[in-house]
C-alpha cells in the first residue's frame, strides 16, 4: 500500500508541472482515429447509467455525447451493481464474452489480475504518454496501482475519503468539526437524540468491500497497520484494538451509534446521512454533490478524518474507479479511445463540475473551473491527499480480508464485553491461513 | 379415424414422418411392432434430450471435475482429491451454513406450504373480490427480490421501521431482529415464506378444484367435522400436489441467494449465512473454485435426499391419483 507524503506529492506536482509545460496535455498531442475507428460501438461496463439522475449519471450522458461527437465512436453502457463489477468481469472474460471496456476499481484491482481478466496498457500508454507526462498523474504509476510492473487500468476519477458533518447540527450545538475522536464522541453524544444519531459506519457483510476503508484510516491514524509489507494480516495490534474499541464504545458506552449499524450496508449509511439521521460519517468525495444537492451544500462540513493527535489527521483513504480493457475485447483500440478520452482534461472538468469528482491529474487543476469557488472543497481535498493521502489496500485478497475484518467487527459490536484482543488475534489467524490456502 | 384422416403408417400420405420412418426400417413409427423397438420417437426428442442433458449434465460433471482439484479461479492447478470436501466438512462455518440451510429450507417450506394452503381454503369458496386477493397474495412471489429485501430490511431496522413506530404508540417494545443472532434467521425464514405463499397458493387452490365435492359433502354427511374433513379428507387428496409444491419449494429455497444477501448479507456473525450464499461468495467472490464445485455438490445431494425423503412419505399414503 501506498502513502503519498506530503513532500512526495509537492514534488510530482512540480515534476507534472514542468512535464505539462513541455508536452502539453495528452489531447492535445495524440491523433485522434476519428478516420479508422469512427462508427464503432463499444460495450463499456458502468455501476453508472447515462439515462440515470443523479448527478455521476449525468455527468457521464455528457462525456458519452462528447466523446461521439470527437471520436465518432458510440459508447453503449451497460450498468451493473459496483459491488459486483469485478466479478462479473472476470466471469465474463471466462465465459469469452467480456465488454470492450470496463470500469475497474482499485481494490478489486489485483484480484481481477488474478483472473488474468485485463489487458496490458503498457504499450498503449508508452505509445502515448512520455514519461515526462506520466508524471502528471497523481495516483496511476504509484506502486500501489501498478501490478506485476505493468499498469492494466487509468484512474478515472480520485475519491479520497473525508469526515462529514452536519454544519447547522454543529452551529446548533454551538460545536466546531472534531479533530480527535475523544471530540467526535463529544459532538456525537451533543447531536444524538430524537431519533438521530450522532456517528455511523457500516458493519453489514451486504456491500462488502467497503468496510475496510472504516479501519485503514482509524489503524493506520493510530500508528497500526493492517497488513504488512508481505500483505500478511497484523491488524491485532495495539492501534487495530483501540480502533475496534472504539467502535464497540460507540454504540455500547457513548451511544452515539445505533446498534443497528451491525445490519447497514455503505449505502444505507449514506441515505441515513442525506435523510438527516445521523450527523457524521465517513464518506468519499463521489458522493459530496449527491449530499451536497440532498442536504444542501450550506448543511454539509467536511472535515479531515479524527485521530488521537489533534495536530496529525488520520490519512484520507484514497480509492476510486479506473477504467481497463478486458482480455478478449472486441474493439481495444475503440476502448482505448475512451479511455484516453476520459482521463483527458475536457472530461476530468465535466467529471468534476457536475458531478463533483476529483481529478486524476494536476494539469486538471490549472483549468479555470478548478479556481473558482464552486470548487473550493476539491482543492480542501487535494491538499488533504496531498497532506496524509493513503491509497486503499490493494491484494488478491481484499474481499476475505474484509470479510474476517467485519466478522470481528460484529462480535464487538454483538458482544460489549468481548475481549477485543482476542477476537482480533482470531481474525488474523483465520485471514493469514486464508492466505496459505 | 386413423384410416380416414389418412394418418396411418402405411396408407396414409407421404409425410416426413413416414418417410423417415421408411428410412428406419417398415414399421419403426410410433409404436413398436412385432417386438421390434421404435427409434423413431426417441429421433425426435434427441434434440432436445441432447440440449437438457448439455445444461444439466454438463454443470455437474463440470463441478465434478472442479470439486477435486485445486484452482485459481478457473484454472485447475493439481488433483487433490477429495480434500476440498475435507476441509470444507470439517469446517466450522460449513457446519453452521448446513444447520442454517437445514432451518431456512425445512421450515420455510413448512411455513410456506401451510400458508398457502390455508389462505386456498379461505379463498376457494369465496366470490367477492377473489381476484383481487389472489392478485395481491402473489405480487411478492413476482416481485424482484431485491426489491423484497429492500423493503424488509427497511420494515425490520429497529432505528427507522415503521412498524416499530406504530409499535411504540401503543407503548410495545420495538422489532429489531436482524441485528440479532437468534432472530435473523427466523426473520428471514418467515420473510422468504411470506414471499414464496403466492405460488403455493396456487398450486392448492388448483389442487382443491380437483377435489370431487361429493367426497366433501359424504364426509359431511357422514358427521365429519370441519377440522376432520380438512385432517382426513382434504389434505390426503391433496398429497399429489402438495408433493409437488414441496420439492419445487425445498429446490427455490436451497438454490436462493438474493433475499438473504440483502436481507442481512449472511449477518450478524454468519448467522444466516446458507450455503447458497456460501456458495455464491466462494465462486464469485472468493473465486475458489473447488470449495464453490464441493459445495455445489453437497446442495444437489441434500436436494435429491429430500426430494426422495417427500416422495416417500407423501406416496406411502397417496389415496387418490
Amino acid at each position: 500500500m501506498g502513502t503519498l507524503t506530503r513532500r512526495e506529492f509537492l514534488k510530482r506536482v512540480g515534476q507534472g508541472s514542468m512535464a505539462v509545460g513541455g508536452a502539453g496535455l495528452l489531447l492535445s498531442v495524440s491523433t485522434w482515429a476519428q478516420g479508422s475507428l469512427a462508427g464503432q460501438s463499444i460495450i463499456h461496463w458502468s455501476l453508472l447509467n447515462p439515462e440515470g439522475k443523479s448527478l455521476r449519471e449525468v455527468a457521464l450522458k455528457e462525456i458519452l455525447g462528447k466523446f461521439k461527437e470527437k471520436t465518432g465512436i458510440t459508447v453503449t453502457v451497460q450498468t451493473l451493481p459496483w459491488q459486483e463489477l469485478g466479478t462479473k468481469l472476470i466471469a465474463s472474460v471466462q465465459a469469452g464474452n467480456p465488454p470492450d471496456s470496463s470500469r475497474v476499481n482499485i481494490f478489486t484491482l489485483k484480484m481481477i489480475l488474478k483472473a488474468d481478466a485485463l489487458t496490458n496498457l503498457d504499450l498503449y500508454l508508452k505509445k502515448t504518454f512520455t514519461d515526462a507526462q506520466r508524471k502528471d498523474f497523481i495516483v496511476d504509476f504509484t506502486p500501489p496501482v501498478i501490478v506485476s510492473g505493468s499498469k492494466w487500468s487509468m484512474q478515472i476519477e480520485m475519491t479520497p475519503k473525508a469526515l462529514f458533518v452536519r454544519k447547522d447540527w454543529l452551529a446548533r450545538a454551538g460545536m466546531k468539526a472534531p479533530k480527535t475522536w475523544a471530540e467526535l464522541v463529544e459532538v456525537g453524544k451533543a447531536m444524538t437524540g430524537g431519533g438521530k444519531w450522532g456517528y455511523m459506519f457500516n458493519g453489514s457483510k451486504t456491500q462488502l468491500n467497503q468496510v475496510e476503508t472504516i479501519f485503514q484510516p482509524h489503524i493506520h491514524g493510530r500508528g497500526g497497520q493492517v497488513l504488512d509489507a508481505s500483505d500478511k494480516g497484523v491488524f491485532n495490534d495495539e492501534a487495530a484494538v483501540k480502533s475496534y474499541q472504539f467502535l464497540s464504545d460507540c454504540v455500547h458506552k457513548h451511544k452515539i451509534t445505533p446498534p443497528q449499524v451491525i445490519a447497514m450496508t455503505y449505502d444505507e449509511v449514506t441515505d441515513a446521512f442525506k435523510s438527516g439521521r445521523v450527523g457524521m460519517i465517513q464518506e468519499g468525495s463521489h458522493r459530496y454533490s449527491d449530499i451536497a444537492k440532498a442536504i444542501g451544500a450550506e448543511n454539509l462540513e467536511l472535515a479531515k478524518m479524527p485521530s488521537d493527535d489533534p495536530k496529525r489527521p488520520s490519512p484520507t483513504i484514497i480509492t476510486g474507479w479506473g477504467m481497463g480493457i478486458p482480455r478478449g475485447s472486441k474493439h481495444p483500440d475503440a476502448a482505448l479511445e475512451y479511455i484516453k478520452y476520459y482521463i483527458g482534461a475536457e472530461a476530468q472538468e465535466i467529471n468534476a463540475r457536475v458531478a463533483g469528482s476529483l481529478p486524476t491529474r494536476r494539469s486538471t487543476l490549472d483549468r479555470p473551473f478548478f479556481q473558482s469557488k464552486e470548487a473550493a472543497y476539491m482543492r480542501w481535498w487535494m491538499d488533504y491527499a496531498a497532506e496524509r493521502g493513503e491509497i486503499i489496500i490493494n491484494v488478491p485478497t481484499f474481499t476475505q480480508l474484509n470479510e474476517v475484518m467485519v466478522d470481528a467487527l460484529q462480535q464487538v459490536l454483538n458482544s460489549p464485553s468481548a475481549n477485543v484482543k482476542q477476537v482480533l488475534d482470531d481474525a488474523v489467524k483465520r485471514y493469514n491461513q486464508l492466505l496459505q490456502a | 379415424m386413423s384410416s380416414a384422416t389418412g394418418s396411418g403408417p402405411s396408407s396414409g400420405p407421404d409425410t416426413v414422418a413416414t418417410r423417415w420412418s421408411r428410412r428406419l426400417g417398415e414399421g419403426l413409427l410410433g409404436r413398436p411392432r412385432g417386438g421390434r423397438f421404435d427409434l423413431f420417437p426417441y429421433l425426435l426428442m434427441l434434440p432436445g434430450l441432447l440440449l437438457v442433458m448439455f445444461v444439466t449434465l454438463y454443470p455437474i460433471v463440470f463441478a465434478v471435475d472442479y470439486s477435486l482439484m485445486r484452482t485459481r479461479v478457473f484454472k485447475q492447478l493439481a488433483f487433490v482429491g477429495l480434500a476440498n470436501y475435507a476441509r470444507l466438512f470439517a469446517d466450522p462455518r460449513f457446519q453452521t451454513n448446513l444447520v442454517n440451510s437445514l432451518f431456512f429450507v425445512l421450515v420455510g417450506v413448512a411455513l410456506t406450504w401451510t400458508f398457502g394452503l390455508a389462505l386456498a381454503l379461505l379463498l376457494r369458496r369465496q366470490r367477492w373480490g377473489n381476484a383481487i386477493l389472489k392478485t395481491i397474495v402473489l405480487i411478492p412471489w413476482v416481485t424482484n427480490q431485491v426489491v423484497l429485501a429492500l423493503m424488509w430490511k427497511w420494515l425490520l431496522n429497529g432505528e427507522f421501521s415503521p412498524i416499530n413506530y406504530l409499535l411504540g404508540l401503543v407503548n410495545l417494545p420495538g422489532l429489531n431482529p436482524l441485528i440479532s443472532t437468534a432472530q435473523a434467521l427466523p426473520a428471514l425464514t418467515i420473510v422468504n415464506a411470506w414471499r414464496a405463499t403466492g405460488f403455493s397458493l396456487l398450486l392448492m387452490l388448483a389442487g382443491l378444484s380437483a377435489i370431487p365435492v361429493e367426497v366433501e359433502e359424504a364426509a359431511e354427511i357422514d358427521g365429519a367435522s370441519r377440522w376432520k374433513q380438512l385432517w382426513y379428507v382434504i389434505i390426503p387428496l391433496l398429497k399429489p400436489v402438495s408433493l409437488a409444491c414441496i420439492i419445487t419449494l425445498t429446490i427455490s429455497f436451497f438454490n436462493i441467494i438474493v433475499l438473504p444477501m440483502d436481507l442481512t448479507g449472511g449477518g450478524p456473525l454468519n448467522s444466516t449465512e446458507v450455503l447458497s450464499l456460501r456458495l455464491y461468495r466462494e465462486g464469485f467472490q472468493y473465486y475458489n473454485m473447488g470449495s464453490a464445485s464441493a459445495i455445489t455438490l453437497v446442495l444437489v445431494g441434500l436436494d435429491l435426499i429430500l426430494a426422495w425423503a417427500y416422495y416417500k412419505l407423501i406416496r406411502a399414503e397417496t389415496y387418490y391419483r
